[in-house]
């Protein structure tokens, strides 16, 4: 008598294209009306982010503001090659690459020291204050920023050198010692930015469970002790997105700063491809040039993002997706 | 969780919605119902109140070179595009011009600082206006040569002044400012400049309190500033403010100035050259270093802004230095409270040539240009009439008897404006439509934007009285693939030539060694090629003259 | 935390760094109103320092008085109100379906809206799509093409990740819907998220000037930054022609009256946001 009784497990079909597409099918279904609370943002991805895109191609053409984008007669890899081929190429690759990775390494721990610190003030007046005081500075323009430094890092009269004095030493020109640049950059970007921030992670910590904080008292933690235990690792998921997205953004360093604080004397470690890009602008709009360089920058930036994004996943951490 | 919670929040956002909805169409409504989509000036505008239309001109408007007035058979509207931070819809200018010529001006004004880029977008967008400047000349004529904006020449026979004043006394704008083919296609501006705007300026009343006369040439210049610094040791006699321009700014002095620089013709010579590389340039370098190394020099001149060096120059810090004339008035005008004798005088020229820049008398690098359209006739012959006597005099004067009248100088004195305390163009364009950049196409001299203060007017003097001008080099014509070729060659020149040109002045270990490794560096970035081009343009240019 | 605590050397440590990071911001802006409020000789020597010399107020008259003045206040509180608004409401929407772990597509949706954030074309195709949509010299021009910030979206998705899933899952066997579950539930829990993104989209709006000025024509409808900066007649350029030196001219404490007068109201809202950030807002929420 056959075994009748022998349940069959059912054999592992490899997935038909079919079935891929009915079980696409179930998701969209049970997922119906998350999709259509996303339909508002799609739609404006697709009208406001990807239907600008075509203007990428102005990389490729020979750009005429009067023919248009579409009209401009092709020309393949021209730009790309001419900038690749520009005798400073290596030295502004290695110049935006330094500062940008330099800047990143120090100045994100400083949003998170200050939100840190700024959580553990019990004077509600202070805290309140210092928050504001904290990011005020980003309403100023890089112009006026940069007309500060270049005031107090002054080697005759600014403040700087007259604490240094005062101290026994000599005065230094900060400004064109290839050396300080970066230094002086970065300061002043951790200056600049801290405070605004710092907003993210405030809003982070103020999410933790406070039985979090109980269960550590319970276990005789000391302040310090629940900031490594507690605090941190529960905003540990904010401080990676960020970590990630900072990271794709590293080497997109805008012109005006760094052409406001370099100078001749400092080009040599200062001049990035904005910078670049921007004075062979002065002698005439080339903007398939800009464009041409621009691209270049994406791919890099997007390949860093993908990589930070994979290795945070790979060591356990969250990702962007 | 109830239904009404959600209901509640429904609510909420539709009201907010209406609500804010609302308020933004009334903040639009108020704008003078002007919420068609295409905003951008085009002539279809249906919404005009019907002109009357314009009869035989009763009046006498003065010398129109020719053209007849009004201008058009039946009103025209004719918009463009200029850079100002005033709206100047009914201002008196506007007006006349209707009146006078049939067309009304529609200018759309842009703030200064954004013009450039609004420019971009709205030529991108396919909205031109009918007359507008400001792109670069190579991409204007690539514009025109694909019919976008008309050949100015092409009309010359139904616009007698530009006929006369450009192609009859200066045809050599057609081959400097024109395309391969002889077409004109930027508007060229008759006289605007003045002699003299730039140049050595130093504290009299310093000099005349210690008894030091001013400099006549190179040696004194170097005497003067140690004999100051002799007196002030805390201080450096001369500080500036343009950075690496100072460079360039001095090389007039040393016969190797251009508006091309680094690049500069050697009339000598008869060709173009590298400034950076000759001796002449090594001679400047050299003084340079010199008054740097004797702490003449301000240490920071690389550095310095405008705010720091106006602070140097205004607290006896620094005593020389070299910057725009105007600077003698104004900042006499910001301290006199604080110190009532200081005094700014323009010196002379510091360099063996002892010149200083020569301004061109006509530039059309404005760019100015008329759309290829249905106005086009109408756009040019306003163009025509400003730059006919009449036209220029409205736009730079006024109207006798209705805005401005002479007084016992034979200069235009303004009544309604009586109360401000500088009458400048600024307030002419903003209380009149006077002098919009771009429509001054002939300045009248009499107008209060040549009216030269006391120090002005010593400068102009000193200058003039023995014609210490540097030729003007001439004004070269690229083609398209030329331009591009030199922007790449000259940005790493020039970029290459201002480092070597600091580090010269300012380490002492520079000398004649790394002179020669930078001569050997520029043949390696490409020098040659770049005078190649220049070169052949100047045969161009000469073979067309 | 709750009981009082000593006042320890953690928190005196704690007290002065951060009183130094105060002062480091603050200096700067005192430095900048004091000329503001100084006269011109003054300033011009530089001997303005933390306090005015020659104490007046004409810069900010000479401000306040243009009647462009109030009308492009009044056009930034609108367009900062409304543009927020929709920056915030258009966030949410995006945050939430793609915070839930099982979402449809979701790491390809992820991936194509984050690679948005490095391509930039440029503000010219930008321009012909807001052209083509009919919103130029509109205060939509202002508030829709920049409706969704990626970096906010990637940051809000990042909290309402946090424990959206075990509520999701609670409040469906309940039997709720989506919509409830995201307007009812998450949003009054996400208040800290949700006031740090409002706060930087507020901030955005308040500083925004170069989007105005090539998306407006009529001059009615500048805003604050805008008209601001009109009035410096400030010029950058470094050509030949006199005018443009003469353009040059605006005084230092004039540029500087415009600084602080566009400060001001920023100054007031973030006492007013941070109260959101308090903490345990997030109570029991957990519990299951």
């Amino acid at each position: 008598m056959p075994d009748t009784n022998i349940v069959s497990l059912p054999v592992k079909e490899k997935p038909t294209f079919k079935s891929k597409m009915a079980r696409l099918g179930k998701r969209i279904v049970r997922d119906r009306q998350l999709l259509i609370i996303f339909l508002p943002c799609l739609l404006f991805y697709l009208l406001f982010r990807y239907g600008p895109l075509y203007g990428l191609i102005i990389a490729f053409k020979d750009y005429s503001v009067f023919r248009g984008i579409v009209d401009s007669p092709w020309v393949g890899f021209e730009y790309f090659e001419k900038f690749f081929n520009a005798p400073e190429f290596w030295q502004l690759f290695r110049n935006t690459f330094l500062l940008g990775f330099l800047t990143l390494v120090f100045s994100f721990p400083a949003p998170i020291l200050l939100a840190l610190l700024l959580n553990e003030v019990r004077i509600s007046w202070f805290k309140k204050g210092v928050q504001t005081a904290s990011y005020l500075p980003t309403f100023l323009s890089v112009v006026i920023i940069s007309s500060m430094i270049i005031d107090f890092l002054s080697p005759t009269n600014g403040i700087v050198n007259n604490i240094l004095n005062s101290l026994g030493f000599a005065s230094k020109y900060f400004l064109i010692d290839p050396d300080w640049f970066r230094p002086i950059y970065i300061i002043s970007e951790i200056w600049t930015n801290a405070g605004y921030e710092s907003i993210v992670y405030l809003a982070a910590i103020a999410g933790i469970s406070p039985t979090l904080y109980e269960a550590a008292k319970v276990d005789g933690a000391s302040r310090f002790k629940m900031i490594f235990s507690v605090t941190l690792p529960s905003i540990l998921p904010t401080v990676l997105i960020m970590l990630i997205l900072k990271t794709g953004n590293m080497i997109t360093i805008g012109y005006e700063k760094v052409l406001l604080l370099y100078n001749t004397m400092t080009y040599e470690v200062a001049d990035v491809f904005s910078t670049f890009v921007y004075r062979k602008g002065l002698l005439a709009n080339d903007y398939s040039y800009g464009a041409a360089v621009g691209l270049f920058e994406a791919f890099v930036a997007m390949a860093l993002l993908l990589i930070s994004n994979y290795v945070s996943k790979r060591m356990g951490g969250n990702g962007l997706w | 969780m109830s239904k009404n919670m959600t209901q509640k929040w429904v609510g909420t956002l539709l009201s907010c919605t209406m609500l804010v909805t609302l308020a933004a169409a009334c903040s639009s409504n108020s704008n003078g119902g002007n919420n068609t989509v295409n905003n951008n000036g085009t002539t279809n505008a249906g919404s005009n109140a019907p002109i009357a239309s314009p009869a035989a001109p009763a009046v006498d408007y003065g010398d129109t070179g020719g053209l007849t007035l009004p201008l058009v058979d039946k009103p025209t509207e004719i918009t463009w595009m200029v850079s100002s931070d005033f709206n100047v819809d009914n201002t008196l200018v506007v007006k006349e011009l209707e009146e006078r010529t049939g067309i009304k001006v529609k200018f759309q004004t842009v703030p200064s600082s954004q013009y450039k880029d609004k420019l971009s977008v709205t030529l991108a967008s396919g909205d031109l206006p009918d007359i507008f400047y400001g792109l670069p000349i190579n991409d204007l004529k690539e514009i025109g040569q694909e019919g976008g904006v008309v050949a100015i020449n092409d009309y010359a026979d139904m616009l007698p002044n530009f006929s006369k004043l450009y192609l009859e006394e200066n045809p050599w704008i057609i081959s400097s400012y024109g395309d391969e083919s002889g077409k004109l296609f930027s508007w060229p501006v008759y006289e605007l400049n003045r002699d003299v705007n730039h140049g050595f300026m130093y504290r009299k009343d310093i000099l005349d309190a210690n008894g030091i006369q001013p400099w006549t040439d190179t040696d004194s210049f170097y005497s003067v500033l140690k004999q100051l610094k002799e007196i002030y040791p805390d201080s450096y006699p001369y500080a500036s403010k343009t950075g690496v321009g100072v460079f360039r700014d001095w090389a007039y002095g040393w016969g190797v100035g251009s508006y091309e620089y680094p690049v500069f013709y050697n009339e000598g010579a008869g060709e173009w050259q590298l400034a950076s590389t000759t001796a002449e340039h090594k001679a400047q370098l050299d003084f340079m270093k010199k008054l740097y190394n004797e702490g003449l020099m301000d240490p920071e001149f690389i550095t310095d802004t405008a705010d720091s060096w106006s602070s140097k120059m205004t607290t006896d810090r620094s005593f020389v230095t070299w910057d725009w004339i105007g600077r003698l008035d104004l900042f006499y005008g910001q301290v006199k409270d604080a110190n009532p004798s200081y005094d700014l005088r323009y010196g002379l020229p510091v360099g063996p040539t002892g010149n200083i820049r020569t301004l061109p008398k006509v530039d059309a690098n404005f760019a100015l240009a008329v759309a290829n359209n249905k106005n086009s006739e109408a756009s040019l012959k306003l163009l025509d009439y400003l730059t006919s006597i009449s036209g220029s005099q409205l736009i730079s004067l006024g109207v006798e008897g209705v805005n401005f009248e002479w007084d016992e100088n034979g200069k235009p004195v303004y009544p309604e404006l009586a109360d401000r305390d500088v009458i400048d163009i600024f307030a002419l364009s903003e209380k009149y439509g006077m002098w919009l950049e771009s429509t001054y196409l002939r300045p009248d001299k009499r107008s209060v934007y040549f009216n030269y203060t006391e120090r002005e007017q010593e400068a102009q003097d000193l200058i003039n009285s023995e014609q210490r001008f540097e030729a003007l080099d001439p004004v070269l014509n690229f083609t398209a693939d030329e331009v591009s070729e030199i922007v790449d060659i000259k940005t790493s020149i020039q970029t290459a030539a201002e480092e070597f040109n600091t580090k010269y002045v300012l380490d002492a270990s520079y000398g004649d060694v790394q002179w020669n490794e930078w001569i050997a560096r520029t043949e390696s970035l490409g020098v040659a090629k770049l005078l190649e081009i220049y070169n052949a343009a100047q045969a161009r240019y000469d073979a067309a003259q | 935390m709750v009981g009082q605590r000593k006042f320890g050397l953690f928190d005196l440590f704690n007290t002065i760094v951060l009183a130094l990071v105060a002062c480091a911001t603050i200096i700067p802006l005192i430095y900048i109103a004091a000329i503001s409020l100084s006269d011109t000789a003054s300033v011009t020597q530089g001997k303005v320092w933390l306090w005015p010399k020659g104490l007046n107020f004409n810069a900010y008259s000479q401000v306040l008085n243009d009647i462009k003045i109030p009308r492009a206040y009044l056009n930034t509180i609108m367009y900062t109100a409304l543009g927020t608004f929709i920056n915030v409401f258009m966030t949410c929407l995006a945050a939430y379906p793609l915070s839930q772990r099982e979402f449809v597509g979701r790491k390809y949706w992820m991936f194509l809206i984050v690679i948005t954030m490095f391509l930039n074309p440029g503000i010219i195709p930008n321009y012909l799509i807001v052209k083509e949509l009919g919103m130029i010299d509109s205060v939509w021009a202002l508030v829709i093409p920049n409706a969704i910030w990626t970096f906010q979206l990637i940051i809000l998705k990042s909290f309402f990740e946090g424990s959206s899933s075990a509520i999701r899952e609670a409040a469906k066997v309940d039997g709720a819907s989506d919509y409830r579950i995201l307007f009812n539930i998450m949003l009054p829990l996400s208040k800290p998220a949700l006031a740090s993104i409002a706060l930087f989209y507020f901030i955005g709006h308040w500083n925004s000037y170069f989007l105005p000025m090539i998306y407006l024509n009529t001059d009615t409808l500048y805003p604050l930054q805008v008209v601001l900066r009109q009035m410096l007649v400030f010029s950058e350029g470094s050509g030949s022609s006199a005018i443009v030196e003469a353009a040059a001219l605006a005084p230092q404490a004039k540029k500087n009256a415009t600084i602080v007068l566009a400060m001001i109201p920023v100054l007031l809202v973030y006492p007013f946001a941070q109260k959101y950030f308090a903490k345990g807002v997030m109570l029991g929420s957990e519990k299951g």
